[in-house]
Order: structure tokens, then sequence, then C-alpha cells
């Protein structure tokens, strides 16, 4: 098996990247929407 | 988008990389190539006449097959002795030994896919541990 595991070493590294990649995608902070500011309240 | 349709998003284009490498890009074939020629070496050193093996391809899988006249023996060995089963299944890279007939042994492509998604969510963990919303403030 890690004989199988070495071979495959450049894919799983691969699929590691992609892997820190989703972990940042999928618990990224969510952007609150920008406050509304008095300049912004006036001109509507 | 919520999270689980992202890390499923993920963990399907992390197996389609695994897939490519190991399909279109030929390295599972590769990697068969290195074990048979292993095993087919180890099988020379025995010197049993007519006995060949060669790695399951259909599909591809870590299994060993061996074929030929070979007695029980010379299969199984006795004692300290170590018969073919033995020698072959010692060989890096062989998961199972059969002989003539017999089919089974897990395809390989499902062995890289699982080590691609273990890869993966090693990934993902990792993201969480540098990419997570962090408290702010101590109180």
């Amino acid at each position: 098996m890690l004989n199988l595991v070495e071979f495959n070493l450049p894919v799983l590294l691969v699929a590691l990247l992609i892997g820190v990649a989703a972990g940042r995608w999928i618990f990224a902070r969510r952007q609150p929407p920008p406050e509304r500011t008095e300049e912004d309240s006036s001109q509507s | 988008m919520s999270r689980w349709t992202r890390l499923l998003i993920g963990l399907a284009a992390a197996l389609a990389a695994g897939w490519i490498a190991h399909g279109p890009l030929g390295r599972g074939e590769a990697y068969i190539g290195q074990v048979e020629a292993r095993a087919s070496a180890e099988v020379a050193k025995a010197a049993i006449a007519g006995v060949a093996v060669r790695m399951a391809r259909d599909p591809l899988s870590r299994a060993a097959l061996l074929s030929g006249p070979a007695n029980d023996f010379q299969r199984r060995g006795i004692g300290e002795l170590p018969g073919l089963d033995e020698r072959v299944g010692a060989v890096a890279g062989v998961s199972s030994v059969r002989w003539d007939g017999q089919i089974g042994g897990l395809p390989l492509l499902a062995e890289t896919l699982v080590l691609v998604a273990l890869a993966y969510l090693i990934g993902v963990g990792l993201g969480w541990v540098f990419f997570r919303p962090k408290r702010e403030g101590f109180l």
C-alpha cells in the first residue's frame, strides 16, 4: 500500500491542494453587506 | 451555496484529477507494469519451468495471477521454505496472489480514488486550520 502511495504522490499532492483551496472556499468568512451611510440614505 | 455543496464540488474535482492521472495519463498502467516486472523477476528466481505471472488488467488491479504447472509444494512452500504464493505476495505492490482461473481483487482505480479522497479531506482540514474565521478580540 505504501508503494501505491509513493507512486501516486504527485496526484495526492494535487488532491491535497484542491482540498486546501476547497477548505478556504468552505470556511472563508462571509463578508457582511456594506452598511448604509447617511450619505447613501440622503441620496435615496 | 451551502458548505456541503462546496465540499462535494471540491471532492469531485479531486476525484477527477485522480481519474485523469490513473487513466488518460497512464499512471495506473505504468504502476501495474512496474509491479509485474518485479513479480516476474521473483518468479524467475524460483526457476520453475512453465510458471508465469501477470497482473490483473481487466480491470487493473494489484492482484498477481500465476499460471503454469506447479505442485502444491511449489505453490505454498513448506516450513521455512516459501512457495511461489509467499514469494510473489511479498513483492512490493502486490496485494494478493491467485492461480489460473481465479478472479477478484479490488480495482486499482478504486484504491487510487480512496487515497485521493483521503488526501482531499486532509487538505480540507488544513484549509479549516488556516482559513477558518478567527474570533476577534479577547472578550
